[in-house]
């Protein structure tokens, strides 16, 4: 079903004309990664490159201004999402440390995650992670919480976050896709 | 507290083949077998059906039991109404002068249930022509228009016509109640609701918003109802009303019983009679729905406020624009809701619970930004034929009027029935336009307002948790409690709070 559809959105869009940089069927898949196709995208506006799963929709147009980055979601799962937004463009944060230093006001342990550093291609890199009850809630009795994986790459003035969030109990599944993002992740000046 | 969804959305699986035909006589409906699509459900309650515990579908007009024929009519009527609202929504994403955007399989997954088979297989279908299935969508469009439209008198049209004005109820069902009774317990827990949100300064601004020719909060109507899915209130722009969730109301009465109560008492509570005969007999019970929901109402009665403000839901009721959820709403009632539960951490703080709620209001607090892009992107998931912004709104819209623009004439009727329909939707286009630009205009001021007094957050959220650490029953919550009230000293810098926070640390250690 899940192939199906994702062969189906190409289908019907596979007369559009899209600009360039846009994710589309005309982009050659890069590598699979869990089993999900990855493309490589650039983002001119929020100014980044990265892998991304190529079936995951883009939904930067609608609810969100190009500059501040783009949410990706796969058909059919509820509550799954990787998300890169810029900062200071989202949010009046401009230093990651500090901004990792706040997540304790969000976790459902109400405890500060451990902060790791790890260098990608010469950026120190923040990592962590945390759970949380999604808001709304995905279906009535649906009391899982989420995990959320967080990398923030420091850059002038700001930062980007990275962040891949699933209910508790399927995160791993799509985790490495995740990775593959952050892994290929660049600023672009 | 269940968190808050509301339930405009109505998207349903494939509409029935055909209305069936009248019998002379036809029997008395009964719900329970003949609507077992949770959707359908919703959707006829959210157009003020009643589905009785024992199987009678109470007509909203007649506020008598349904014959079938009559139920029937009405769930094909919602199965058109979901086959346009998914018609549209592909119509756009087939549009090749719009801008590419690589859509949510989710989204077109949903939207092919209420599609007609043969296009939902076009749609579906990768090898398919994009101009041949353009064309099918667009003949899909033109034949559920017809339905709509053949369906309409000219007196409604004329009406539909006609500017709403501000303040005007317009056509709406009549009042939702259908029982003494269920007027009573509504009407408790609108003066309910008026006296614990009047309690606080800023819930004060929200009723004042509403305020009716007496110059005092005129709320509207609030029933007690099943409701879809995770939704625990809604309001319902059709019959200008209140809806809040009857197991969510069961379960705040039960919730304050001490556990040993509780299970006989939900036993006894389970039938929607007794629920509101418990309701009416027993004030403190009113009382503690109230408290339980408070910010849930505040959300609801934002809605009800931008229902008066602008003509955008008397619109959509009218059927000159598309039953849209707007996001632009939704964004505005959350963070009103929030501001409410700020407003109770620096005046009562001990009336917040450390629920859904909260855990929304911290969220908002850590970022704005995102917070709010992670709630539109979760009413889109639950809602996609429905959930749109007012520029989406405006591209459905824009649709329609061209459809009716090539729509053929030949009698006066039918030409004065075009103009008519032309200038209705011509005015929904310019008053969808018009909701972009205030609410532009209306969440800057928000925003400013929310991060404005970030810092302020902060303490008030250290004051609250330090007043759960002493006042937490277990040990381990205590201390969790006192660290993050110290987090939060910290984080606002206020040296008061932070001494305050240390002598606490002392006595505990």
């Amino acid at each position: 079903m899940k192939l199906a559809l994702a062969l189906a959105v190409l289908g019907v869009f596979s007369a559009c004309k899209r600009p360039p940089q846009e994710a589309s069927d005309s982009v050659p898949v890069k590598e699979v990664v869990a089993g999900v196709p990855m493309i490589d995208f650039q983002a001119p506006e929020a100014k980044f490159s990265a892998r991304l799963p190529a079936d995951w929709g883009a939904r930067s147009e609608k609810q969100l201004s190009r500059e501040k980055g783009v949410v990706l979601s796969p058909e059919g799962v509820k509550g799954l999402r990787i998300t890169i937004f810029k900062y200071p463009e989202m949010d009046p944060y401009t230093d990651a440390r500090k901004y990792a230093e706040t997540m304790w006001q969000l976790s459902l342990d109400n405890k500060q995650p451990q902060i790791t550093e790890e260098n990608i291609d010469g950026t120190t890199v923040l990592r962590f992670h945390y759970e949380r009850m999604p808001y709304p809630k995905r279906t009535r009795n649906d009391d899982r919480p989420d995990r959320l994986d967080f990398a923030l790459f420091p850059v002038k003035g700001g930062f980007y976050q990275i962040q891949h969030q699933a209910p508790l109990d399927s995160y791993e599944k799509t985790l490495p896709v995740f990775e593959a993002v952050v892994r290929s992740f660049k600023p672009l000046p | 507290m269940r968190p808050l969804l509301l339930a405009f959305a109505l998207t349903l699986p494939s509409a029935a083949p055909a209305a069936p035909v009248a019998a002379a006589r036809s029997p008395q409906a009964d719900w329970r077998s003949e609507v077992t699509d949770e959707r359908v459900k919703a959707g006829l309650t959210t157009i003020g059906w009643r589905l009785e515990d024992d199987g009678r579908a109470l007509d909203p007009k007649t506020k008598a039991p349904a014959t079938k024929t009559d139920l029937d009519r009405a769930v094909l009527n919602l199965r058109q109404d979901a086959r346009r609202a998914a018609l549209e929504a592909v119509n756009l994403m087939l549009d090749p002068n719009r801008e590419p955007q690589l859509t949510d399989g989710a989204r077109l997954a949903m939207l092919a249930q209420d599609l007609p088979p043969g296009l939902a297989k076009a749609v579906l279908d990768p090898k398919s022509d994009l101009a041949k299935t353009r064309a099918m969508a667009a003949a899909e469009l033109d034949a559920v228009a017809s339905y709509f439209d053949g369906s309409r008198t000219m007196a409604e049209r004329q009406a539909a016509a006609q500017p709403v004005s501000a303040g005007t109820p317009g056509p709406r069902a009549n009042l939702p109640y259908y029982t003494p009774q269920e007027n009573s317990v509504g009407d408790k827990l609108r003066a309910s609701a008026a006296a614990e949100i009047g309690r606080d300064p800023f819930g004060k601004v929200i009723l004042s918003r509403l305020n009716g020719k007496n110059g005092r909060p005129d709320l509207p109507p609030v029933l007690i109802e099943d409701q879809n899915g995770p939704v625990v209130a809604q309001y319902d722009f059709r019959r200008g009303a209140i809806v809040l969730d009857r197991e969510g109301v069961v379960s705040s009465i039960v919730g304050a019983e001490p556990p040993a109560m509780r299970a006989a008492l939900r036993s006894a509570l389970s039938t929607r009679a007794a629920l509101l005969a418990y309701l009416d007999a027993h004030p403190e019970a009113v009382s503690i729905v109230v408290k339980e929901n408070d910010v849930v109402l505040a959300h609801e009665l934002t809605h009800a406020w931008q229902d008066r403000r602008d003509p955008i839901f008397r619109e959509i009721a009218r059927g000159n624009l598309p039953a849209a959820q707007p996001l632009e709403y939704e964004e505005e009632a959350y963070k009103t809701k929030n501001l409410y539960l700020r407003s109770k951490l620096m005046h009562d703080p001990a009336s917040v619970k450390m629920d859904a709620e909260f855990r929304d209001y911290t969220l908002m607090t850590h970022g704005v930004g995102s917070w709010t892009q992670e709630l539109l992107t979760g009413i889109e998931d639950a809602s996609p034929a429905r959930a749109m912004s007012a520029k989406s709104a405006r591209a459905v819209e824009a649709e329609r009027l061209a459809r009716a623009r090539k729509r053929a004439v030949t009698t006066s009727d039918e030409q004065q029935a075009k103009a008519l329909d032309l200038q209705a939707l011509t005015r929904g286009g310019r008053q969808l336009a018009e909701l972009e630009r205030a609410h532009a205009r209306r969440m800057v001021a928000l925003d400013a307002e929310i991060r404005r007094e970030q810092t302020d957050s902060y303490k008030r959220l250290g004051s609250y948790y330090l007043v759960q650490a002493l006042t937490a029953p277990r040990a381990p919550d205590r201390s969790v409690f006192l660290d993050k009230a110290g987090r939060y000293a910290q984080a606002s810098g206020s040296k008061e709070l932070m001494e305050e926070v240390r002598k606490a640390q002392e006595r505990k250690g």
